[in-house]
């Protein structure tokens, strides 16, 4: 699954470890999201989306055409 | 190692490993293996469930360990205990081959170690085994999420 994850928190200017922090996971979960090696569980995406204040679907997309 | 979560399985193996020793070797090391078998059936049960008891305390003090988890790390874990669980299964299974075709044999011999207790698997060795796949098994599933 693609994500803007990067970008969203590079805006911030916050570090993977700020991030990590925010949402109370590891700086390893966070890595993996970014370079989409693991895909967060539904609370984790939604808690994400509540952080930038963006929904879920404009952070995280997939391949499939609508 | 966390020795929190795995004090239980420490306690297992050791007092797994010295009922074997004890109870169930030859001489010189089942000292009181003569003695045993006149003992009361409870007892002699009792003494044989210690270490399974144990294990169960272990199994529970990581289930606790796992669910405190970040999920990331929770998945890699579930996964290298599945990889462990299956791996163990799989050389248990194979293990009467391998003692058929003299393998056994001849770590003892090479060993210089003569316990009846490694001819075949057992409490301990299983719960080593288990143990020996899952930081193998967490190892490879860490790197994939690097």
């Amino acid at each position: 699954m693609k994500n803007k994850l990067r970008e969203l928190r590079a805006a911030k200017e916050w570090s993977q470890s700020d991030l990590a922090d925010k949402l109370g996971v590891s700086r390893q979960t966070i890595n993996a999201i970014e370079t989409e090696r693991y895909d967060p569980s539904l609370p984790l995406a939604l808690k994400i989306a509540r952080l930038f204040k963006q929904p879920v679907e404009d952070i995280f997309s997939d391949n499939e055409k609508p | 190692m966390d020795w929190r979560v795995n004090c239980w399985l420490l306690f297992a193996m050791v007092t797994g490993a010295a009922n074997d020793l004890l109870f169930h070797s030859k001489a010189p090391y089942g000292l009181l293996r003569h003695c045993y078998q006149d003992w009361p059936v409870v007892l002699r049960a009792v003494i044989e469930l210690v270490p399974l008891l144990a294990s169960l305390l272990w199994v529970r003090s990581v289930a606790r360990w796992i669910r405190g988890m970040d999920e990331l790390h929770r998945r890699i874990t579930l996964e290298a205990w599945l990889f462990a669980a299956i791996a163990t299964l799989s050389v248990l299974s194979i293990w009467p081959l391998l003692d058929g075709a003299g393998v056994s044999a001849a770590i003892l011999q090479a060993t210089n170690v003569h316990l009846e207790a490694l001819d075949k698997p057992n409490f301990p060795l299983t719960l080593g085994i288990l143990w020996l796949f899952y930081f193998l098994g967490h190892s490879i599933y860490n790197r994939r999420y690097q």
